[in-house]
């Protein structure tokens, strides 16, 4: 069979390099380089992608993968348009944190809420852009941004909706519902209750950063269930090493229940 | 930079939401020299940004001006929005009743569209459910509205801002009128920035009009915020939906509605809530709990629906929900003000103050140079081509926003525009890159790196909103 695999990260890497083993696979990603979120840095990441250059899959890097019909998967990239057939897809697009709608969160909307996948990257430029921020969830992405924030001398408060614990070794507030922003052009008032007691907190941002949810962003894959796809999305992974393990484990059941055939 | 005294315009317009745009826009086509002041740093903030997004046909009373200026504009919106490249389409509305009393209220209601002039037939139950099998099958009857249209409202205001200002309307953000003096020559507005000397003063300040006429030495406006509360739905859901669905009004309120949007998402909403504070644009969870129960109602798989967002907007209410209309004490001074029908009149009423204008002694034509065809900028996701869109500019085949499939081609575009996104949400406004179901997690970083080289902010000082920055 011919399979495309929609997503280079560590668990799309997985799934392709199971997959080669009985199929012709072809890897997308949108971005120019293997890795994902994980970054194509990380060493495992460069092992699991020379892996799967010898084992002859295809790349198209730097496409996105625009819509699936069932049969035929349209990819964009700046050279031009492309239409990959193929039998089968494999979507793993990543995870990302959910949004104040997916949290409940009301009140303003003043300037200085920010998803944590967007303030990794901007914290990156090196730039103190928050003194005293309320990082709300428990995902894997928490502790990145709590450590970039508090690595300039910034302070953090975690807030989580349920009683998990993160060990963030920061103010840490868990059961906390009822979550409300405050700010006119930006934010500066987090409120929610824990335990019945209202709780309100200064603040200069809010980042979201959990829980997390799978990304779904190609037309004809956006639903569970969609034609001919199977979505490979491990909100629960913590390392690229876990999410390559639970790509490959995901292309082997599927493999098993295709009776093993090519 | 202010303008200095010895060099007088013929009109300043003061504000830049839905209406202040088409004016300007309309009078860009003519000879008359014209400045908009706005006192955010884009157009299309407050009422022109958070509203359903509906060109009416129908909204109030027949005989009222306001009717009149929705009945001239509805037949032109195919030409406009072609002429200014902005997304529209006549879908038609499905009124609903869910009771025998609201059932009677629809027989009214549909003699007074009659009455307008506007096409709308009482309906069965089972015709409508044909017209949006989506609707709840607990409808009683229905009032067909054909004429009903879903446009991008805020698409609408900064094209008719791009047109102006590409025909030589000076645009100035971050300004706000701190006086207004008379002599005989016309009018010197003071401002934060400095001062204009300008023959004719247009009041299009939405809920601040009462303010701008009260500095103008004008009639008392009194204008108060009213704020509708919304819930926005993926396109999983509103690509289904091929009808506005409307509630029956009732005594008070128009009611909450279901709305597919030209983006491919779905609105519900909005509540009315009349205010004190103009920045309360605050949600609360037991409103937005209403609206969901109120639309699952008039389309139970609503239920099933991803929220995506939920926001708040204040519409300019006050004692008047329509003037347009020369000041009673002031004779330079035109108020255009509109609680909610603001972008369904745009193109009439800015019609209507050109002749206002010429009739109290602006002596100008329609000018031989402007242009009033919008250069088109081409989106990736609705283009028909997209091949040859990527070989005519290889940035189309860059994707930024995962969820819309917004090219930097077209962010690109925004930020160099005739009236520029200078903040992330600009570019989200003129663009769509941060309205799908990831709110921005996969493409904000990215825009927010565009938006401050575009600028020249760094990664702090960018703007995210029209008034506040990402960093502290």
């Amino acid at each position: 069979m011919r399979i495309a695999v929609v997503g280079a990260g560590p668990s799309g890497l997985g799934c392709a390099n199971e997959l080669a083993r009985n199929h012709d696979v072809i890897l997308i990603d949108r971005l120019p380089v293997v890795g994902g979120e994980s970054g194509w840095r990380e060493t495992s990441v460069l092992q699991y992608a020379s892996k799967a250059h010898e084992l002859g899959i295809l790349f198209e890097l730097g496409s996105m993968a625009i819509r699936w019909d069932g049969v035929n998967l349209l990819i964009v990239g700046p050279l031009g348009t492309k239409e990959i057939s193929a039998d089968h897809l494999f979507f793993a697009g990543g995870v990302r944190p959910a949004t104040s709608a997916e949290i409940g969160i009301s009140g303003d909307r003043p300037a200085g809420v920010i998803p944590a996948s967007v303030a990794l990257h901007l914290l990156e430029s090196g730039v103190q852009l928050w003194k005293n921020a309320i990082v709300i969830g428990d995902g894997q992405l928490t502790h990145k941004v709590i450590s970039a924030i508090t690595h300039y001398g910034g302070i953090c408060t975690n807030i989580v909706a349920d009683a998990t614990e993160t060990n963030t070794n920061n103010r840490q507030f868990t059961n906390a519902k009822k979550m409300k922003v405050h700010g006119t052009a930006r934010v500066d008032k987090f409120e929610c209750e824990v335990n019945g007691e209202n709780l309100q907190f200064e603040c200069d941002g809010i980042i979201l950063a959990g829980p997390l949810i799978p990304n779904r962003n190609l037309e004809g894959a956006l639903l569970e269930p969609s034609k001919n796809v199977t979505f490979v999305q491990d909100i629960n992974g913590s390392t690229p090493e876990s999410r390559y393990e639970n790509g490959s484990s995901v292309a082997r059941n599927w493999t098993k229940a295709q009776g093993g055939s090519k | 930079m202010a303008l200095s005294h010895t060099s007088p315009v013929d009109v300043v317009i003061i504000g830049g939401g839905v209406l202040g745009c088409a004016i300007a826009e309309r009078l860009s086509r003519t000879t008359a020299k014209v400045v908009l002041i706005e006192a955010e740093s884009d157009v299309a903030e407050h009422a022109s940004k958070g509203n359903a997004g509906v060109a009416v046909s129908y909204y109030g009373k027949p005989g009222s001006q306001q009717t009149d200026l929705i009945n001239a504009s509805n037949p032109l919106w195919e030409a406009i929005t072609h002429r200014l490249n902005v997304p529209y389409r006549r879908i038609g509305g499905l009124m609903v009743a869910l009771t025998d009393e609201e059932s009677q209220t629809l027989e009214e209601t549909v003699a007074e569209i009659n009455a307008c002039g506007v096409n709308a037939q009482l309906i069965s139950r089972a015709a409508a459910i044909n017209l949006e099998p989506l609707v709840t099958p607990k409808i009683i009857s229905g009032i067909n509205m054909p004429d009903e249209g879903i446009i991008d409202p805020i698409r609408l205001t900064a094209a008719y801002a791009s047109l102006a200002a590409t025909n030589g309307t000076q645009f100035r953000f971050n300004e706000r009128v701190i006086a207004i003096n008379h002599d005989e020559n016309g009018s010197c507005i003071t401002t934060n920035l400095g001062q204009i000397r300008t023959r004719f003063i247009v009041n299009a300040a939405g809920v601040q009009a009462g303010k701008i006429s009260e500095l103008a030495g004008g009639e008392t406006l009194n204008m108060y915020p009213r704020k509708g509360q919304y819930i926005v739905l993926d396109r999983t859901f509103g690509q289904n939906l091929s009808k506005i669905i409307f509630s029956t009004h009732s005594a008070h309120t128009k009611g909450s509605n279901v709305v597919p949007t030209t983006h491919g998402s779905a609105l519900l909403g909005p509540t009315a809530l009349d205010l004190q504070n103009l920045d309360d644009k605050s949600t609360d969870t037991q409103t937005i709990e209403w609206i969901l129960e109120n639309a699952i109602k008039l389309a139970p798989s609503v239920a099933d629906a991803a929220v995506i967002k939920t926001f708040a907007a204040n519409r300019p209410a006050g004692d008047e929900a329509h003037r347009l209309r020369m000041d009673k004490n002031i004779s330079n001074l035109f108020h255009v003000t509109d609680r909610s029908a603001g972008v369904s009149i745009s193109p009439a009423a800015a019609e209507m103050i050109l002749q206002l204008l010429k009739v109290a002694g602006l002596d100008v034509e329609d000018s031989k140079d402007a242009i009033d065809v919008l250069p088109k900028v081409a989106a990736l996701r609705t283009s028909a081509n997209p091949e040859e869109l990527i070989k005519s500019d290889h940035l189309y085949g860059q994707v930024v926003c995962a969820c819309e499939h917004v090219s930097a081609a077209e962010i690109k575009a925004s930020l160099e525009g005739p009236v520029p996104a200078t903040s992330i949400d600009g570019v989200r406004k003129r663009t769509g890159a941060g309205y799908g179901r990831c709110q921005g997690s996969l493409c904000m970083a990215g825009i927010s790196f565009l938006t401050a080289t575009s600028t020249g902010k760094g990664p702090d000082s960018v703007l995210q909103t029209s008034r506040g920055t990402v960093g502290s």
